[in-house]
């Protein structure tokens, strides 16, 4: 285990330097002169001339990556054109928004698709498993944007149930401990601000959460057939158990496995979702900021912004492998 | 074709698809329509009538006509990005499996690389790069489904290019250019037809994600994802059918191309039939 772990591991590398070598070239596919597009026709020579060196656009393109990929190592992902602020800095302070509705959509995600997901493989072809077939395919269908202003629509502007954005209500503070804002309410003892985070939560969380749910309660649906099929399950049906235990006790274990991977594929994905659901319930997050980023033409934002995505999203799977060997030990590395 | 057909589930997504594909190619020829001379202040954001069956937008433009009508930018931007990924996907994945060695590691790498970032979000970053617009957006959603193609076109080259009948193709003298284009590509077909139908749906998706993002069509282009980005602004003041008519028109033709795609996979893969 502890040896898959580490050549799995080493088999990232290759991987992180093909992403920054992607990221970096971002920057050279903006067409006619970087600093310009960035600027704005209007900007002075001076001023150009500052941010192509800012940029290292001065340099020949080996040794352009080569600075590149050291300041990467030395955690410096350039800074903002408008601002000027380090984008790691940024990103770290944006980061816990993005998370905590991330991680909420897919605690909905397991919550609703795998009780979903059972009931459809154990009254298989009833009306039950073609209806929930049918919204598993909607929710794919779906683009979350849409579901997002549908859903603030309804319950925020006819029904008035709850708030349409930000993440907290204006009449509450609250001090900032991690910036997981449900955390600090708990560290800091404070009900109001607990009550008010959940409230701004659930609808961006619901609205990110139609993709995974739809994909797990698919998987679920099929693990579990393949896994009933299996003859240590009649075996566990002839010792006279009742179809519950055979179910949630011999064959979830093992119809699990599938539905961790495809659950942490999501959560890497979600990163991802939640640009177009940030921007909807102007949650401030990493979303919110690369969509206003590519608004102003603040492309070191969204260079950096999409290399920390990337690069969260190949140690997601990566855990996420790990975790299965773990689970499951007939996993070799070959 | 025939395993298809008799399936519901699939014959109500031919259905659908069949349905956007006429209002695509018929909304031109019966209905025709200039989008720069459509504004209508006087009308502007007026709820569902007999005259605006689906309502009007803020600039007063009628939301049916521009649904009808983006039918054409929205299905096209969608096939025509899996079109170009296929043909270049399965290009590199013929190649990569049938070379083989340092061309397939190279080739592979360089797809699982592109395959390491969140699909959207690279697609999102080279439109925001390259400027937005609709062909480029059709580049960056191309660029970022040709991994799925090559992946799968390779996995298929490699299993084909040991069966006898490649090999007696070989025996008899056949090029390379000849076997692969005339014995291996044919073969590789069916899993690639999966691939297609929910590729057409995803890229939908992307294309309405970087249209609401400003990153696609540009204004007074009627598209989809770009007429939810121009009224999504008025849901506060309950002007509803501004958003909920080009979301359904996205939702609809998505789940017409996964209702096939999911039927058809059922149809090719009899071990999924349950």
């Amino acid at each position: 285990m502890g040896a898959y772990a580490i050549k799995r591991f080493l088999t990232i590398v290759p991987v992180l330097i093909g992403i920054s070598l992607i990221v970096f070239s971002f920057i050279h596919l903006i067409p006619g002169d970087p600093a310009v597009a960035m600027l704005g026709e209007r900007a002075t020579p001076q001023r150009v001339a500052e941010v192509r060196a800012q940029l290292g656009l001065d340099h020949p393109l080996y040794t352009q990556y080569l600075i590149y990929v050291g300041k990467i190592l030395r955690g410096d992902l350039g800074a903002s054109i408008l601002r000027g602020d380090p984008v790691l800095r940024d990103l770290v302070r944006r980061f816990p928004a993005t998370v905590e509705l991330a991680l909420s959509a897919i605690l909905i995600a397991i919550l609703v698709g795998i009780p979903m997901g059972i009931i459809a493989a154990v009254w298989r072809n009833s009306v039950f498993d073609g209806v929930s077939r049918l919204v598993a395919l909607t929710g794919v269908s779906m683009p979350i944007f849409w579901l997002g202003l549908m859903l603030a629509w309804f319950f925020g502007v006819v029904l008035r149930w709850l708030p349409t954005g930000f993440r907290l209500g204006t009449d509450v503070t609250l001090a900032s401990v991690t910036n997981f804002y449900i955390l600090d309410s708990l560290l800091t003892k404070n009900p109001q601000a607990l009550a008010s985070s959940l409230r701004h939560l659930i609808l961006p969380a619901v609205a990110l959460s139609t993709i995974p749910m739809a994909v797990i309660a698919r998987m679920t649906r099929a693990s579990l057939l393949e896994v009933l099929s299996q003859e240590y399950i009649r075996t566990a049906e002839a010792k006279g158990l009742h179809q519950g235990a055979v179910i949630l006790r011999h064959a979830m274990r093992n119809a699990l496995l599938p539905v961790m991977t495809v659950t942490g594929l999501q959560v890497g994905r979600l990163l991802a979702g939640a640009i177009l659901t940030e921007t909807i319930f102007s949650w401030p997050g990493i979303g919110l900021w690369i969509y206003e980023s590519i608004q102003a033409r603040d492309y070191p934002i969204v260079q950096g912004a999409t290399l920390f995505i990337a690069t969260i999203f190949v140690m997601v799977n990566l855990l996420t492998d790990v975790l299965y060997a773990a689970v499951d030990p007939r996993i070799k590395y070959d | 074709m025939h395993r298809l057909l008799a399936n519901r589930v699939a014959r109500g997504g031919l259905a659908i698809i069949a349905l956007f594909t006429l209002m695509a190619v018929l909304s031109p020829v019966f209905l025709p329509y200039n989008p720069t001379v459509d504004a209508d202040l006087l009308a502007r954001l007026k709820p569902p009538t007999w005259t605006h069956p689906f309502g009007t937008d803020a600039l007063g433009r009628d939301i049916l006509m521009r649904i009808l009508h983006g039918a054409r930018v929205s299905l096209g931007l969608g096939v025509g990005s899996v079109v170009l990924a296929a043909l270049v996907g399965s290009f590199l994945g013929l190649l990569a499996g049938y070379v083989g060695h340092r061309t397939d590691l190279c080739l592979m790498f360089c797809m699982d690389i592109l395959l390491a970032f969140p699909a959207t979000l690279l697609a999102i970053a080279i439109v925001a790069m390259i400027g937005p617009g609709l062909r480029n957006s059709l580049i960056a959603i191309s660029v970022v489904s040709i991994p799925f193609y090559a992946r799968i076109t390779r996995g298929e080259v490699l299993a084909l290019k040991e069966r006898e009948f490649v090999t007696a193709a070989r025996g008899l003298g056949g090029s390379a250019r000849r076997i692969l284009l005339w014995h291996i590509f044919p073969n590789t077909l069916p899993p690639l037809t999966v691939q297609t139908t929910l590729a057409v749906a995803f890229a939908i998706l992307e294309a309405a994600a970087l249209g609401f993002l400003g990153l696609g069509a540009q204004p007074p282009i009627p598209e989809w994802g770009a007429m939810l980005a121009d009224s999504y602004k008025f849901f506060t003041s309950g002007a509803w059918w501004a958003f909920f008519f080009p979301g359904a028109a996205i939702m609809l033709s998505v789940l017409g191309f996964n209702l096939v795609g999911d039927a058809l996979r059922d149809a090719l893969d009899p071990r999924l039939r349950t």
